[in-house]
């Protein structure tokens, strides 16, 4: 899930927060910021789920200008936001599942193929899940433990499956260094051996032993790579063929799929919905269709709602132009864990510098400039945990700073007393973006009002993440964002401001030009020190010392600069019920969707 | 040419001055081909437009500020966007169309998202087209000019090289060489914003005047080819005329009808280019331009209608207007047509 947003410019994340909708550029928020709860677990439910009022019958259409479900299809290598939420919600089945709530969206943390979220031992460091009885693939093959352990297993080649959705459990999980990038050991990538980290002492029983401990694997645990996959039958699950030959174990089977075009799915009859607590199998089948060409396009059809169109939805944003012509009953908003900072350079800006620039930066102005809807999928923070994320509490690194304010002369005036006054900024922008380049010259700006000397450094869309990534680059304000993989702060704290090598003291840091999220190379030692104490702590104090940490880094250093949260607006047409949305991910709930007849 | 053309009818028909004597009255091809322009209606509708639009995009500058109007985002002027757009970044409907009714200043309305004046943007977009697109034009035809008049004279080894490169220029992909130039005129001017905008315009220029000389060089060759063996030129190279005097005093007048028809057409094609190219992001990106509002506001085509069709009017008439004069003036130096 992290995938798609840290490969994306600042630019593309603003064209996919590019629409929304709520009233003028105040910091009030039409999301219902607290009831994103993907807090709750629940170990007990059991299957079958149903919705009140849901009928069987019809077929979804879904219709999207993104050109997604485009990446891989093989459950070891499924890391983008679509993809994950599509398998996840009707085809494949993982150790755990979120389950929605039909009326509000959401999210508990419940069992899926275990039989409960996993024991641990003290210290976190052994998990043990338990299948439950009479499990199947579309095929009506049994599911077995060492199914799960050899797709888990093989996931950890992030050679082969690159999008390296199993990076937590590398150096984590023991024998993960059997398969490490570089020289992995082939009968591991093979499958002919599982590593040692995994254990199933009969087909029911999955050990995970870890070297540190790991108390988020419960919710680690729905991603696609804790899915089975048939584990005696290597030429099905190749690498190469397994995209085209996935065996479902949800409630949907794929009939048909070419990448970033189509994929059709029909009812799975080996999916037994009372072994289920959270999926339901209303709709006969789901197709995709992701080649339409002009968003507005996708809108007219749902917005009229003819035909096919009132069977249909889209994970699209509405096109911008669209948001205030669509109907507003069929118009699905929603958070997403996302959070957009501005990261300085931690070595190059001082702290006064990056408080001023706090005070200078024109939230709204740019946010509007941009495209953004505010208070929508562009709602004001002071947060790096975006809202539903477990313990987090809002506070300000900047008390006196209401989020979204600018003050030009306080922030000359902070300048003024550092004697940093005439501070250049630099930052990049994509010429080849008109509302890059718009946003560029509305920052510019108001940098220059509030003191500083500004220096935007020019790039081409193509380049930008490279670019961004790179520290060679001479720009010293970057635009960061990060969208949590599992909502924790398991997820957010450590890959936010750990450094690149956590096991390297800061001053022995190198920093490689591509995939650390952390833009501002923050690095203080107390805090990487702090990080891996707060990993190792019990689940249930672990919400309140994420939060505590990030409000120590914030208020003690002030590396991050946050700026808003994220959040969708989708349509779908008049016959469609269920279509919330999920906010772990910010797409469809597809768990509950169904057709009115 | 002091002397204005007039019919010997007409001239008989006034008390000459000692200033004009026209006695003679005999007329220049160029004189009688004005003379049927200044008869041709739609050329002179046309003209009239033409004339309005280049004086308000060379005084775009001057409009602006006595309305209190701006392109930029920035700068003096500038809307507040957090104040004159709603929460989906429409304009408020005090500030005119898509929901408020004629708003005198921006009597075309500000923009969704940026609230920058259309019609200044208009204006300066234009003055940014009709600057390229001049300047290109005067490129063109003078290494045009150039290398046709050297090629076509010189026989030889000259005209088979001057030939090979034109050529070789005609075998270039025009807009392949505008894709592959744009990101490496980003890498070059990165860090300097002002650099980079400057940049992009005379890369602009560059593309279309380097890329569109040929055409004409062969045009003109073509004719040296014939006038050299006619008996005017010869009889100046048998009482040893120097080349030069030759080539500019003998055949150059006798180009000149050629060289109006192509300039006349030249101009609207590379408005039509230069627009095309920014709305692909390959030109102008940090300055206004038509192509880069069209490209805004193509997805406001139901929702906010006059913010796209402003644009595209300006263009088409713009273009259209200099075509006409262009098909006009290729009517009145033809000797052949009557009308």
């Amino acid at each position: 899930m992290t995938k798609p947003l840290v490969g994306l410019s600042v630019a593309g994340l603003f064209a996919l927060a590019a629409c929304g909708g709520s009233d003028s550029a105040g910091p009030d928020s039409t999301i219902d910021l607290d009831g994103t709860g993907a807090a709750g677990q629940d170990p007990t439910a059991q299957g079958p789920f149903t919705v009140d009022g849901a009928v069987e019958g019809g077929t979804v259409n879904i219709i999207n200008a993104s050109g997604s479900l485009s990446t891989s299809f093989d459950p070891r290598n499924i890391y983008y936001s679509d993809t994950i939420s599509v398998f996840t919600g009707l085809i494949t089945r993982s150790l755990t599942q979120f389950k929605t709530d039909p009326e509000t969206g959401d999210q508990t943390l419940v069992p899926d193929l275990a039989t409960d979220l996993g024991t641990s031992n003290d210290d976190f460091t052994q998990w043990t899940f338990t299948l439950k009885d009479g499990l199947m693939y579309e095929n009506g093959d049994p599911i077995t433990s060492q199914d799960i352990a050899f797709t888990v297993s093989s996931s950890l080649d992030c050679d082969t499956f690159t999008d390296c959705p199993s990076n937590y459990l590398l150096g984590t999980l023991i024998g993960s260094d059997k398969l490490k990038s570089g020289a992995p050991d082939p009968d591991y990538v093979s499958g002919k051996k599982i590593v040692s980290g995994l254990e199933t002492p009969d087909d029911k029983t999955l050990i995970f032993n870890f070297s540190q401990p790991f108390p988020d694997l419960p919710a680690y645990a729905f991603f696609p790579l804790f899915s089975p996959m048939p584990s005696d039958d290597p030429e099905l699950t190749s690498p190469e063929d397994y995209e085209n030959n996935i065996l479902a174990s949800g409630p949907y089977k794929i009939d048909s799929w070419s990448p970033g075009k189509n994929l059709v799915l029909s009812r799975n009859d080996q999916w037994d919905a009372a072994t289920d607590p959270a999926r339901t199998q209303y709709p006969d089948g789901y197709d995709f269709d992701t080649t339409y060409s002009d968003p507005k396009k996708v809108d007219a059809i749902l917005a009229e709602s003819r035909g096919d169109g009132a069977n249909s939805l889209t994970y699209d944003e509405l096109d911008a132009s669209d948001l205030s012509s669509f109907p507003a009953d069929q118009k699905v908003e929603g958070p997403q864990p996302l959070t957009r900072w501005l990261a300085p350079d931690y070595s190059k800006v001082p702290k006064e510098v990056r408080e001023a620039i706090t005070w200078a930066y024109p939230y709204a102005a740019a946010a509007k400039t941009a495209g953004s809807i505010v208070g929508t999928n562009y709602i004001f923070t002071s947060n790096i945990m975006a809202p539903g994320t477990p313990g987090r509490e809002v506070y300000n690194p900047i008390p006196d700073h209401e989020p979204g304010t600018t003050d030009a002369a306080k922030a000359k005036a902070i300048l003024e007393e550092s004697g940093n006054l005439g501070f250049e900024l630099s930052w990049l922008y994509s010429t080849d973006d008109p509302l890059s380049v718009d946003v560029k010259d509305v920052v510019s700006e108001a940098y220059e009002a509030a003191g500083f000397k500004v220096k935007p450094y020019a790039t081409t869309t193509t380049q930008f993440t490279t670019d961004r990534s790179n520290p060679e680059t001479p720009i010293n304000v970057i635009s960061g964002a990060w969208l949590s993989d599992w909502p924790s702060g398991y997820s957010w704290i450590p890959p936010v401001y750990n450094p690149a090598d956590p096991t390297l003291p800061c001053a022995d840091q190198t920093w490689p030009s591509f995939g650390v999220v952390n833009y501002a190379r923050f690095c203080e030692d107390d805090v990487v020190e702090q990080i891996k104490e707060t990993q190792a702590l019990p689940l249930e104090d672990q919400p309140a010392a994420w939060q505590q940490l990030e409000q120590y880094i914030q208020e003690t250093y002030y590396p991050l600069i946050p700026l808003a949260n994220g959040g969708t607006v989708q349509g779908h047409g008049t016959a469609i019920q269920g279509h919330l949305i999920d906010p772990t991910g910010g797409m469809p709930t597809w768990k509950i969707i169904s057709i009115a007849q | 040419m002091t002397n204005p053309a007039t019919e010997i009818a007409e001239v008989e028909a006034h008390p000459v001055t000692a200033a004009e004597e026209p006695v003679i009255a005999g007329k220049s091809p160029t004189q009688i081909a004005f003379e049927r322009l200044r008869h041709d209606k739609v050329a002179v509708v046309c003209a009239i437009v033409i004339a309005v639009l280049v004086l308000a995009s060379a005084f775009a500058p001057l409009i602006s500020r006595l309305m209190g109007i701006t392109p930029f985002v920035d700068g003096p002027n500038a809307l507040d966007t957090v104040y004159v757009t709603d929460s989906y970044n429409m304009p408020l409907p005090e500030f005119g169309p898509p929901f408020g009714g004629l708003n005198w200043p921006h009597v075309l309305g500000i923009a969704p998202r940026t609230a920058t004046d259309n019609f200044a943007t208009l204006l300066y977009g234009m003055r940014n087209s009709l600057f390229i697109s001049i300047v290109a034009t005067v490129i063109t035809t003078t290494i045009g000019l150039v290398v046709g008049l050297a090629s076509g004279f010189s026989r030889g080894w000259l005209d088979r090289v001057l030939s090979f490169v034109s050529d070789l220029f005609f075998a270039f992909p025009f807009i392949l060489f505008a894709i592959a130039l744009a990101p490496m005129i980003v890498v070059k001017f990165r860090s300097d914003e002002d650099a980079l905008a400057r940049a992009q315009f005379v890369s602009l220029i560059v593309i279309l005047s380097i890329l569109s000389w040929m055409g004409l060089a062969r045009l003109i060759r073509g004719q040296v080819f014939s006038l050299r063996e006619r008996e005017f030129v010869l009889a100046a190279q048998v009482i040893g005329a120097s080349t030069p005097r030759i080539l500019f005093k003998e055949i150059m007048p006798n180009l000149v009808a050629t060289l109006v028809v192509v300039i006349s057409m030249s101009i609207p094609g590379f408005i039509a280019a230069e627009v095309g190219l920014s709305f692909l992001g390959l030109g102008l990106t940090d300055s206004p331009s038509m192509g880069q509002m069209i490209q805004a506001a193509n997805p406001y085509y139901d929702t906010y209608p006059l913010y796209l069709w402003a644009p595209v009017a300006t263009v088409v008439i713009l273009v259209l207007a200099l075509n006409l004069v262009g098909d006009s003036i290729r009517d009145a130096f033809d000797p052949k047509t009557r009308r």
